[in-house]
């Protein structure tokens, strides 16, 4: 154990350094931080193990990061003199712009890693992006050169021109074997700039991450940009008004550790006993409530769902289950918002929205893991807002929302996506995206055979199954990012899957109408395969108001017997009776159409599967 | 085979929670023989070729433990009862000796004594038909054979293994008259792969043209299992539509009709009194014992089956315990479950006072069943849709 001669709260800002990481999923970001936490000394040997900062299994085993941690690493300078770096991990992908732009705020710079068998990867482009709107420093560094496939040259050269370096200065480091690490290090003590802020200034700490923790309530993670914070004072958070108490308050390194403060320009925990993730807000700011800063900082805003899926518990008695799981994980998860919503085919669920497709995957993922619930999810949407010609304005969500009257405007959101793909796939990405509605705006070679091509998309048009098709169509190597990017109108219609002149509410879908006749066909086609014959003849229709576009018909069954009825068949023959009745039970009825609710959980999962595939 | 039935133990001793009033209903036995020369590809009944049997329990040693059986249930009884019917099923029961028969029926009568005019039936496979067999079968008592005939169309009886040519079926008829018999019955099979509508016409006239005084006719399945199951499986051949079925079924209704031939149950159909007075116990919930591997009873409400395996079957006699591998009691419910499942089934239906009105008219409007005097009997339509028919009616 290094004895830290700068304890936190007293260290001075000339002698931190707070970075972070920038990486793709799978490029090494977290094995980088297992060896620097080696390195440094904060971790033993005997005591590490892989991936140490990522505490979910779910992050573990899908290899990516949900939720960010700071630790604080002390290390000596190539002049002799004790650092304290603040390595802040970020959240690595797409649905977690705002948290990955708080993380970047709470730094002076970041360090781009890049797999040097693979190239840069759209997302990491465009928290790169981001980082440079901060006038973040940037120190590009290549993975993984240990790898027989590594090509440091061609990726060092990709890699300077995206960063506008000289490729000799790009740093080469195997996180696996620790090979330039350490000169890693001592690069973000040269080139990070030391944080600057004002310490007798009434104090202003910014929040960039809080997780709940069972035990201890609410964690909350700040970064202190102003004066001082001090155990057992009171604090405020600035977009509420609300105040707490400090607990306690201390650093990372990397298990938690109480300190007697947290000073300019330091990072660390605090804990004031709050239970709800919401009431201690990523972005917002913390002062002290006698002596309180007048102005909170910039870039607070409160997370937006932008994608919306209704979830129903495939046993309808899990309903109760799905509550409790759902408040559960609000706790821990600001973004998550969900009210009751019933469906005459899938009975009482919830209506979610997520940050987006990853996020409800991920919420999906841990209902079924950690609270054991079987779930059907219905086909993902977005949120429109609609304007009547009675000049009323709506917004929905759901389709079953929208709304009967006249319309004279529906507007959508759109996304401003980059896509970056090997230059052999432009033609099928381009056709993809265009299939998409995808309006083009650039093209740039980032090197000889990678393009990065940016798009505004409809973000209706992603949430399907955008990821799949691109990965297939370009064999896996494009990779993708967006950001919301404000709406636009659109001739958007709502198509209603009809069954024996019924709606059936689970599928009603608001899409172009270029496409609601594509829609129409999949849907009537899938249903007439998974709906049994009934005894009288079902047409499956999908209309958009009063207006039929596509047609199928259930031809009405002609025979339901058991032609072979003697004394060693009856009691198998009855038995059979007693299980078709009880299956009748589990049937919904759709106006007078009996459908095992089976044939539903089909029908939605594989539109679900399709676009919840590895992205 | 088909999967084992789940059950309750059954007694060793074979004994019955109630013997009451076994004379107040009629009491038929089954005699299961399970053998057959050939497993026929769409089989899934409880029998068995000689290379799949050990020395002991090969056809040869089927009558020593059939009697025993026969003392069982003289034993569980304890009863003079009179028989109403006698069934050999099999299996190929035309494969026992015609002197096992008589002596297994001699058996039968030194214990019970037999309703006048008893119906007794053999199922009999055109292959194994003599003259001979049929003069000592006659002799023996057996007056009734039903002739596995399936269909007059060569490809469809090389898609189901069957061994025989149709030749021999007009074959064995014409012994069968001449040795005497007057009742026989044809059994036929629709819906094999690969079956036209045309071929089951054929089939249907081929099987008129011999005049017979009862005609059953099975709409094929193909069980898991069987070898036409593992054909299915791997593609080979491919499944009937229930449609197609639906067109067969209601091809031999139209053609029966026509010639004079009455269903009364849903697969038989018959000219006057010429009725299989054996299966009509089966439906009208009678009671019966079945002897032999594999072979299901029903005593009041009591329903159990014996050792499939020819082996276990046997050494469970020898021991004297009884063969029995498991029993259901019926609660009331499914006694009356299975009443109006067996009943609705025939021709004469059921009491309409016995079903919910509600049902019942949603099933007429549904035209699925009509009123005739005092009982619902099912239409053509509602023949079809039996199952559905049943599980209105029971819920």
């Amino acid at each position: 154990m290094t004895i830290e001669i700068n304890p936190a709260g007293t260290t001075p800002p000339e002698l931190i350094r707070n970075f972070c990481v920038i990486a793709h999923i799978d490029h090494g970001k977290s094995t980088l931080a297992d060896r620097m936490l080696q390195i440094t000394g904060v971790v033993e040997e005997r005591n590490m193990r892989a991936q140490y900062l990522d505490r979910m299994d779910i992050e573990r085993e899908r290899g990516i990061t949900i939720k960010s941690q700071a630790v604080r690493l002390p290390w000596v300078g190539l002049d002799n003199k004790n650092y304290i770096l603040n390595l802040i991990d970020t959240p690595g992908h797409v649905d977690f712009t705002y948290e990955v732009s708080r993380s970047l705020e709470a730094c002076e710079g970041t360090i781009l890693l890049v797999d040097a068998a693979q190239g840069i990867e759209a997302q990491t482009l465009a928290n790169l992006y981001l980082a440079l709107e901060n006038d973040m420093k940037i120190i590009p560094v290549l993975n993984k050169i240990d790898l027989p496939a590594a090509q440091p040259d061609k990726y060092a050269a990709e890699l300077a021109n995206i960063v506008g370096c000289k490729p000799s200065d790009v740093l080469r480091v195997s996180a696996k074997t620790g090979e330039g690490v350490k000169e890693l290090l001592d690069l973000v003590v040269v080139e990070v700039p030391a944080p600057i802020g004002d310490p007798k200034a009434p104090v202003r700490a910014m929040i960039f991450d809080s997780v709940y923790d069972t035990y201890r309530g609410v964690v909350t993670y700040v970064r202190v940009i102003d004066g001082k914070l001090t155990p057992r004072e009171k604090i405020k958070m600035m977009s509420s008004g609300a105040t707490h108490e400090l607990l306690d308050i201390g650093v990372i390194s990397p298990e938690p550790k109480s300190t007697k403060g947290l000073g300019v320009g330091e990072v660390g925990y605090l804990i004031t006993g709050v239970k709800d993730v919401r009431q201690s807000r990523v972005g917002d700011t913390i002062t002290d409530s006698i002596k309180p800063a007048t102005q909170a900082l910039a870039g607070f805003r409160d997370p937006k769902p932008m994608v919306f899926a209704g979830l129903f518990p495939i046993d309808g008695s899990d309903y109760p289950l799905l509550r409790d799981a759902l408040d559960k994980l609000q706790l821990n998860d600001a973004a998550l918002v969900y009210e009751p919503e019933s469906s005459v085919a899938l009975g009482f669920g919830y209506r979610c929205g997520f940050l987006g497709l990853l996020h409800l995957e991920i919420v999906r993922e841990r209902l079924d893991r950690e609270f054991n619930l079987s779930l059907i999810s219905t086909a993902p949407s977005v949120g429109y807002r609609i304007l009547l010609e009675d000049g009323q304005e709506i917004s929905i969500t759901n389709p079953s929302e929208f709304p009967s009257g006249k319309i004279t405007e529906i507007y959508e959101p759109v996304v401003k996506a980059t896509i970056l793909t090997p230059s052999d796939y432009i033609g099928p990405v381009m056709e993809l995206a265009q299939d998409r509605r995808g309006q083009m705006h650039n093209m740039d070679y980032l090197s000889e055979d990678r393009v990065e091509i940016r798009y505004t998309l409809p973000l209706a048009e992603i949430v399907f199954d955008f990821f799949d098709q691109l990965k297939s169509k370009t064999r896996g190597y494009a990779s993708f990012d967006y950001e919301p990017s404000g709406e636009q109108v659109a001739e958007l219609v709502k198509v209603d899957i009809l069954l024996h002149g019924d709606p059936v509410d689970a599928f009603s879908s608001i899409v172009h109408k270029d496409k609601a006749y594509a829609y129409g066909v999949e849907m009537t086609g899938r249903l007439k395969e998974l709906i049994p014959r009934q005894q009288f003849e079902v047409p499956i229709q999908a209309a958009i108001g009063a207006r039929i576009i596509a047609r199928e018909t259930i031809r009405a069954i002609r025979k339901d017997v058991l032609a072979k009825c003697y004394g060693g068949d009856i009691s198998r023959k009855r038995k059979l009776l007693e299980k078709q009745k009880e299956g009748k039970k589990r049937m919904k009825m759709v106006g007078r159409v009996e459908v095992p609710q089976e044939a539903f959980v089909a029908a939605l999962q594989t539109n679900a599967d399709s676009a919840s595939k590895d992205k | 085979m088909a999967a084992l039935l789940e059950g309750d133990p059954a007694p060793i001793d074979g004994e019955l929670p109630n013997k009451s009033d076994l004379k107040s209903k009629p009491f038929s036995l089954y005699v299961h023989v399970p053998y057959c020369a050939k497993r026929c590809g769409y089989c899934d009944f409880n029998t068995y070729v000689p290379s799949e049997l050990d020395k002991d329990d090969q056809i040869q040693s089927w009558l020593t433990s059939a009697i025993k059986e026969l003392d069982l249930i003289k034993k569980v009884t304890n009863q003079d009862l009179v028989i109403d019917t006698i069934f050999f099923g099999g299996g190929t029961p035309s494969l026992l000796e015609p002197e096992v028969i008589n002596e297994f029926l001699e058996n039968v009568s030194r214990r019970y004594s037999l309703k006048p005019k008893i119906e007794i039936t053999l199922e009999a496979n055109p292959d194994t038909i003599t003259q001979e067999k049929s003069d000592y079968w006659l002799a023996s008592g057996v007056n009734r054979i039903s002739i596995g005939m399936q269909s007059s169309t060569k490809n469809v009886l090389q898609t189901l293994d069957r061994t025989h040519n149709p030749e021999n079926v007009l074959n064995s008829v014409k012994i069968l008259k001449d040795a005497g018999f007057i009742n026989y019955s044809l059994d036929l099979i629709y819906g094999t792969p690969g079956e036209s509508l045309e071929d089951w016409d054929k089939t249907l006239n081929d099987a008129l043209a011999l005049e017979p005084p009862h005609i059953s006719a099975y709409s094929l399945v193909i069980e898991p299992g069987t070898k036409m199951g593992a054909q299915l499986n791997r593609g080979e051949i491919s499944n009937v539509s229930d449609d197609d079925a639906a067109d067969k079924y209601s091809l031999a209704e139209q053609v029966f009709s026509s010639r004079k031939y009455e269903w009364y149950e849903i697969s038989n159909w018959s000219r006057s009194e010429m009725q299989c007075q054996h299966n009509l116990n089966y439906w009208r919930g009678n009671n019966w014992w079945g002897i032999g591997p594999g072979a299901h009873s029903h005593i009041n409400g009591v329903r159990w089956w014996n050792e499939k395996l020819p082996k276990n079957w046997r050494e469970k006699l020898t021991r004297n315990q009884s063969p029995a591998l498991a029993r259901e009691i019926l609660s009331e419910r499914q006694i009356k479950d299975e009443n109006l499942m067996l009943l609705s089934r025939l021709r004469k239906g059921i009491k309409s006072k016995e079903v919910k009105s509600s049902a019942r008219n949603s099933l007429i409007e549904q035209g699925l069943i009509y009123e005739e005097s005092e009982n619902i009997v099912l239409t053509l339509k509602g023949r079809l849709l039996a199952d559905v028919v049943f599980r209105h009616l029971s819920e």
